[in-house]
């Protein structure tokens, strides 16, 4: 259990288009047969954030012709506490939030990198936040765009 | 109950699978005015709450707004949770109902619930 959400802590990059993972892969065949309808994405998703404090954030990527969207869950983080930076084709988000227990003040911290596989235009990559969930819109280089060829 | 859910002519319904719902982390705290109770429910505005109080038990649902992917937009990996929130606590210390507050904050919903006025630590003078 430890093992597998460390994997996922700290510099590890996420691909839009993922690797083989022993690990990961395995626990997701294994959702996949049973079908299992869990939150965060089946039991591979269960035992990667299982707590608030595991700092992986649940997210989900989509694209379109036109654009990339990666879309995270952050509960009860304020708008000027989320850093997103792209570089290297990668998008890297963090973000923290303080928890009030009693008189306790506990920090948690957010972190996921995003490594987009075709490039994007990163003058154009915006980011919305609602009811504490971000969705970052990265707009598709000329390159990465479906193209139409005609036969000759 | 799902014969009754097929037989319904309007509002399409397309499924007769039960609906799931996930249980939302949340974190309580106490103080002497009474206890807060923070749940995370992120995708959910404060229209989509209800929260009700009967027989000392809290009872939370909370509806995602997002939960509908917009038009073409293809998933390429999807974690987040589509399922509404609902949550169910029971409360075994007295609170005064008719003062529980609640509030939705970028994904939180904070209730406070005020401790009942008998159950408020009392200094006793001594005459």
């Amino acid at each position: 259990m430890n093992n597998i959400s460390n994997l996922n802590q700290g510099e590890t990059i996420m691909n839009f288009i993922t690797r083989y993972h022993p690990i990961h892969d395995t626990l997701r065949e294994f959702d996949r047969i049973f079908d299992l309808g869990f939150s965060r994405g089946g039991l591979c998703g269960q035992l990667q954030g299982q707590s608030q404090h595991s700092g992986v954030p649940a997210t989900d990527f989509y694209e379109d012709g036109e654009h990339y969207y990666v879309k995270t869950e952050l509960p009860g983080v304020k708008k000027a506490d989320v850093t997103l930076a792209y570089e290297d084709d990668t998008l890297k988000l963090s973000a923290s939030r303080q928890v009030k227990t009693g008189g306790n003040e506990q920090s948690v911290s957010y972190s996921r990198s995003v490594r987009v596989p075709d490039g994007v235009q990163r003058d154009g990559i915006s980011a919305s936040f609602e009811d504490g969930v971000l969705t970052v819109t990265l707009p598709k280089a000329e390159q990465a765009k479906p193209r139409q060829i005609a036969v000759k | 109950m799902k014969c009754d859910v097929e037989k319904q002519d309007t509002g399409g319904v397309q499924s007769t699978e039960p609906k799931t719902y996930r249980k939302p982390w949340f974190t309580t705290s106490a103080s002497d005015e009474g206890y807060v109770v923070e749940v995370a429910v992120p995708g959910v505005n404060k229209n989509g709450v209800e929260i009700t109080f009967e027989d000392d038990t809290l009872s939370i649902t909370a509806h995602r707004t997002d939960t509908k992917v917009p038009e073409g937009w293809k998933p390429l990996r999807r974690e987040i949770a589509r399922q509404d929130y609902r949550l169910s606590l029971q409360v075994n210390v007295p609170v005064d109902p008719a003062r529980i507050s609640a509030t939705v904050v970028d994904g939180v919903l904070t209730l406070e619930l005020p401790k009942a006025e008998e159950a408020k630590p009392r200094s006793i003078e001594v005459q």
